[in-house]
């Protein structure tokens, strides 16, 4: 198979990182794939501008799940602006397999999900000039 | 049972390969595929007839007419309509349903009526439902067909049928469940307090023999693609007096009679409700279905369709974690078979059958109350239709098994 099922993704899959809650998060939002109603929910702590925690829950298919995991792998102690200019490329090229562009969109909820929330947040701990 | 080695080799795409396996396609609920036939007869219309319709008097002009006219009278033969001009063509069962809402519903109903629906119905047979009932004041009412069960389906509209009642808006197959809804019945109740049956037939009509007259509903629609033809063509069958009453929700040129600088006149039947220049290719294509499906004929088609379902969910109830979502038995379904399977998701499963060359729908296919109700996001959705057989329904199971080895 031309496999998407490669094992890091089934690594991932099945022993996701930063799954949970977090007690005070900065921030947090829902998003669903309207295409299956799979959703997505992520919280962030984010502290001195920086991602300081993240965790997602998701009720969706193994592509979903294994890129939130690798995505809020990655994004930990990434300043905003960072987060803010992660491309959907890296994170594919991350997950690592040949995607169908249906499958792009279950890959992009979690990145589409954490850029939406920090659309227009300023952090209050950070002055700006 | 059809002998579908042969029929498969009247659709090139069959012999395709996927993956570098045969495809097995069972994603005909979603849209069938077309024989080569009807291909043809598209290519053929463009090669050597193609002109506009109801326009010139030049000889392709009139030909062209004479073939898209000639469809109309095929079509309102198929359903057992009295007259062609009963026959409105369309872009597919969505256009269908929003005339029939748009142009008929929204100037007939108004506060304290009622517009009775299920939750068995596609979007395109709620969502206008929805607009409708907001903008006359009328109320949206869903009732709750048993999604594992077609046992009850007439006592539990019985029960919310009330003189206020002014529309019935229903599907005579579900897209989900494949459940088939005794519509005849309905009719019946429908007729008896005066309410509009309007019937949304796309998964009906490639799978059973449908009469308008017998039937007796107000309203039926369906989509061409679903039933070996083109996509982009569909049509709306309606009581003539109703069609009458029914105002266009498209205006522009073929619609008109007389149009002065203030004013314009529409039309008859049926142009009046066909502005623009229609799909003419797809309706000449869609012609040509249905001759093919007449040579097999209807009722072959449900005899096979019945036998590989019950072989097929004969297998799938064996397989550990999987529920089949719909009524038990093949008799009570069109060619449609929604499952889930604990601990897969529908679009790791779908992913996994591709990757055999196996074709599925997998998603909420266009029914998200019913899902929301059965507390899932998605389902699997795999359907046949003519030129499906036992390996098909044995590739599928085999792609089920591997999906579970590697995904749980």
């Amino acid at each position: 198979m031309q496999d998407i099922y490669r094992e890091q993704l089934m690594e991932h899959y099945k022993n996701p990182q930063n799954k949970g809650m977090i007690d005070d998060p900065t921030l947090q939002t829902d998003k669903k794939n309207p295409m299956c109603g799979d959703m997505i929910s992520l919280q962030v702590k984010i502290d001195d501008g920086k991602i300081k925690d993240i965790k997602f829950n998701a009720n969706a298919c193994a592509v979903t799940v294994a890129s939130a995991s690798i995505l809020t792998e990655e994004v930990i102690g990434k300043t905003i602006d960072e987060v803010k200019s992660f491309t959907k490329e890296r994170l594919l090229d991350l997950l690592g397999v040949e995607l169908t562009t249906s499958r792009i969109k279950c890959a992009v909820l979690a990145l589409e999900a954490l850029q939406e929330m920090l659309e227009g947040f300023s952090d209050p701990s950070v002055q700006e000039y | 049972m059809l002998n579908t080695n042969i029929i498969k080799q009247d659709f090139k795409i069959l012999s395709k390969q996927i993956n570098g396996r045969d495809l097995v396609y069972l994603d005909n609920a979603a849209t069938s595929q077309k024989p080569n036939i009807v291909i043809e007869g598209i290519s053929r219309y463009y090669n050597e007839i193609n002109a506009n319709v109801h326009r010139g008097i030049h000889q392709l002009s009139e030909q062209a007419t004479d073939e898209y006219e000639s469809t109309r009278k095929t079509v309102s033969q198929f359903i057992g309509a009295t007259y062609p001009k009963e026959v409105i063509f369309t872009s597919g069962t969505t256009e269908s349903l929003n005339l029939v809402a748009f142009g008929w519903a929204m100037h007939n109903l108004k506060k304290g009526d009622v517009i009775l629906t299920t939750n068995l119905e596609h979007h395109s047979n709620f969502v206008p439902w929805q607009i409708v009932a907001g903008t006359t004041g009328a109320t949206l009412q869903t009732v709750a067909l048993d999604p594992y069960s077609s046992e009850h389906y007439l006592q539990s509209i019985k029960e919310k049928i009330t003189d206020r009642v002014k529309i019935v808006a229903i599907t005579h197959a579900s897209n989900v469940t494949g459940a088939i809804i005794p519509v005849k019945a309905i009719a019946k109740l429908t007729k008896s307090i005066g309410a509009i049956l309007v019937v949304d037939g796309a998964q009906a009509i490639p799978h059973l023999e449908v009469n308008v007259k017998r039937l007796d509903c107000d309203f039926y629609a369906f989509s061409a693609h679903k039933i070996l033809g083109p996509t982009g063509v569909g049509v709306l069958w309606g009581r003539p007096e109703l069609l009458e009453d029914t105002a266009p929700i498209k205006y522009g040129g073929g619609m008109i009679n007389e149009v002065t600088e203030h004013t314009t006149t529409w039309a008859d039947l049926p142009e009046k409700l066909e502005a623009g220049t229609p799909n003419i290719a797809g309706v000449v294509g869609f012609s040509e279905a249905l001759k093919y499906i007449k040579t097999i004929g209807m009722n072959i088609i449900r005899e096979h369709e019945v036998l590989l379902n019950d072989y097929a969910l004969k297998r799938l109830v064996k397989i550990d974690g999987l529920t089949i979502i719909g009524p038990p038995s093949a008799e009570e379904r069109t060619g449609v078979i929604s499952f889930i399977i604990d601990g897969i998701h529908p679009h790791d499963l779908a992913s996994v059958l591709n990757s055999e060359g196996v074709a599925v729908r997998s998603g909420h296919h266009c029914n998200m109350p019913l899902h929301t109700e059965l507390n899932i996001p998605a389902s699997t959705r795999a359907s046949f239709y003519l030129y499906n057989n036992h390996d098909d329904v044995d590739r599928l199971i085999d792609g089920i098994l591997k999906a579970i080895s590697i995904l749980k």
